[in-house]
């Protein structure tokens, strides 16, 4: 069930053109500037354009092509907007029938229940929309867009209208539904942040094209401080009676590390950033660290952008971290391509979010839902 | 003039107006979506057309009506023709020229209430599965409903207090087309300012209170959206 989009929409001033693939299951982040086209294709592909021209097809199903054009509310899917639009004649109760009712047989991406717990919504349900706050209403915005039974989901800035605290808040509640869900997810959003904490796979978006994708591991370094600044997102899974000195063990592709209980807060799952200057190398049998965490890789090549550093791209598992060093290191500890080295990290920023089941090698292969 | 005129009157006014408000808001909801949704650069003309009689002396519309209307008229003439009657000086002829006369008063108010919906709601709906005329009929009316209540009450009211058009068109025929702004005007004609008085009353009052539904439905509205 995958997502294909190729589309041309022109404005004065503006032309989207995107030819691209997206996986069939999982969160993709659409991340670029402001005016980048990030909204404009999500519209388009919702069927909310009516110039844009070419095909879209999601899950074997063609919404659009050269001789079609399925308007919007014969495409099966779900837009969860800037700001909530809720309606707002209706309760919470009455926005999710709304739903519900034009979804048909089977409803809801996901069980009713799960949904409007992991929202925190079920106390919602009398309530009218006027009556919430910006928070609530767009939690109840993407249980309604979930109860609409999508194909597809589409999620436009959700978190854009809320404050810093609100979104700390849905942050992991929307990390832990997307991880549930079966059906693709496009999560626009300018902020790495969320980028990072939310997506599988990213695409950059800019001036109307996507300039780069890739893995979310990948394109870290994109999200943080731009291209080539290294920066790579490790995920890892909490070890069972992990737990020792207050401070838990996860295993990631690298390797066991250690978190503080209080930074993980009890999650199953984590994602941690990693900056490549807040590592450093260390070289030699049997040498001692005060580091709590050392990852052993090898050597994949030497780089010399300054004049006094230097940076050596170390193979971790499937990823390569360019850890900096000084030259004069270098000069009395030569290295050479494939040559054993320890890497150590001073520090791991946990990402929000990731509180479920993480979408490790064990996940259940997606079924085809068809209508 | 008998008192028992005078309600026969006043009731073939309120027929007339609750007449004019049905079909004027049957007519009036498609145009006024239409005006409010369209992006067509021609939209000023029909706006215009619409408020027209706002500002022309119902008797020049009065005027024009008649000699359509008449069984000279091109209207009057083809229904002669199909073997009906002229509508002038009929009760149909005064429901004619009310809807004309109150066009923009029950127009606008929706055209307001459509245009302040807003396109999003409706975006909203069609990706949660809603077609154009399901969009139209659960989020469009419901949060015009304001809107609706506005264009009734105005349309009615207006209607009630025509004069120039029905003097014209309708003439002065007892139950048919002689209504309540005509009676009170026979009235002071021959100096009875007792009768009109009464009948006066009788409308000012009529007016009065559907206004304050108008305006009291509003400030409850208001309430609503924030209380529990």
């Amino acid at each position: 069930m995958s997502v294909r989009v190729q589309l041309v929409l022109e404005r004065p001033g503006f032309r989207l053109e995107v030819d691209t693939g997206f996986p069939g299951r999982g969160v993709s982040g659409l991340f670029g500037p402001s005016g980048s086209g990030k909204t404009t294709l999500l519209r388009a592909i919702a069927g909310l354009e009516r110039g844009a021209r070419g095909r879209v097809e999601v899950g074997g199903e063609t919404w659009q092509d050269g001789s079609r054009f399925l308007p919007p509310h014969r495409r099966r899917v779900g837009f969860v907007f800037q700001e909530p639009s809720l309606f707002p004649h209706l309760r919470v109760r009455g926005n999710l029938a709304y739903a519900e009712r034009r979804a048909g047989r089977g409803g809801w991406a996901l069980p009713r229940e799960q949904v409007l717990a992991v929202l925190g919504i079920e106390s919602l349900l009398d309530r009218f929309p006027g009556q919430l706050s910006l928070g609530e209403q767009q939690r109840v915005a993407m249980a309604r867009a979930l109860a609409s039974r999508p194909h597809l989901l589409l999620l436009d800035e959700p978190l854009a209208s809320l404050d810093a605290p609100r979104k700390d808040e849905i942050l992991p509640l929307l990390a832990d539904l997307q991880e549930s869900l079966r059906i693709p997810v496009l999560h626009v959003s300018h902020s790495p942040e969320e980028m990072l904490a939310l997506a599988d796979e990213i695409f950059l978006l800019e001036d109307g094209r996507i300039r780069a994708s890739g893995s979310v591991a990948a394109m870290a370094g994109w999200l943080e401080g731009g291209k080539g600044s290294g920066a790579v997102v490790l995920r890892g899974r909490r070890r069972a009676a992990g737990v020792a000195g207050g401070k838990a063990t996860f295993l990631t592709e690298w390797g066991p590390v250690l978190l503080p209980e209080g930074e993980v807060r009890g999650r199953e799952a984590v994602r941690f950033l990693l900056r490549p200057e807040e590592t450093s190398l260390l070289v030699g049998e049997g040498a001692r660290s005060s580091v709590d965490h050392l990852l052993d890789g090898t050597v994949e090549s030497l780089e010399e952008p300054g004049a006094t550093t230097a940076r050596v791209r170390v193979r971790l598992a499937g990823e390569v971290l360019p850890v900096p060093v000084p030259k004069a290191f270098l000069e009395t500890h030569p290295l050479r391509p494939g040559d054993p080295v320890r890497v150590q990290l001073h520090r791991l920023r946990v990402l929000p979010g990731g509180v479920g089941k993480a979408p490790g090698p064990a996940a259940p292969p997606a079924p085809e839902e068809r209508p | 003039m008998s008192e028992s005129g005078d309600w026969v009157a006043l009731g073939l006014s309120l027929r007339l107006a609750a007449v004019t408000v049905v079909l004027l808001l049957l007519v009036g909801t498609p145009l006024a979506w239409w005006l409010a949704r369209t992006s067509w650069r021609g939209r000023f003309l029909v706006e215009a057309v619409v408020a027209l009689p706002l500002v022309l002396p119902p008797t020049v519309l009065g005027f024009y009506l008649l000699v359509a209307l008449g069984p000279r008229g091109p209207v009057g003439g083809l229904l002669e023709a199909l073997g009906g009657r002229s509508l002038a000086f009929t009760f149909e002829g005064l429901v004619i020229g009310s809807m004309l006369y109150s066009l923009p008063f029950v127009v606008q108010p929706l055209q307001t209430a459509f245009h302040g919906v807003g396109g999003r709601p409706l975006e909203v709906a069609a990706t949660l599965g809603a077609g154009p005329r399901d969009r139209f009929l659960t989020v469009a009316v419901p949060l015009a409903r304001r809107g609706f209540l506005t264009a009734a009450v105005l349309g009615f009211a207006h209607t009630l207090g025509e004069f120039g058009v029905v003097l014209l068109i309708g003439g002065n025929l007892p139950g048919e087309t002689r209504v309540a702004s005509i009676a009170i005007y026979d009235h002071v004609e021959t100096l009875e300012y007792g009768k009109a008085g009464i009948l006066s009353a009788v409308l000012l009052g009529l007016s009065l209170f559907l206004l304050l539904v108008v305006y009291g439905w509003g400030g409850r509205g208001r309430r609503e959206r924030v209380g529990p």
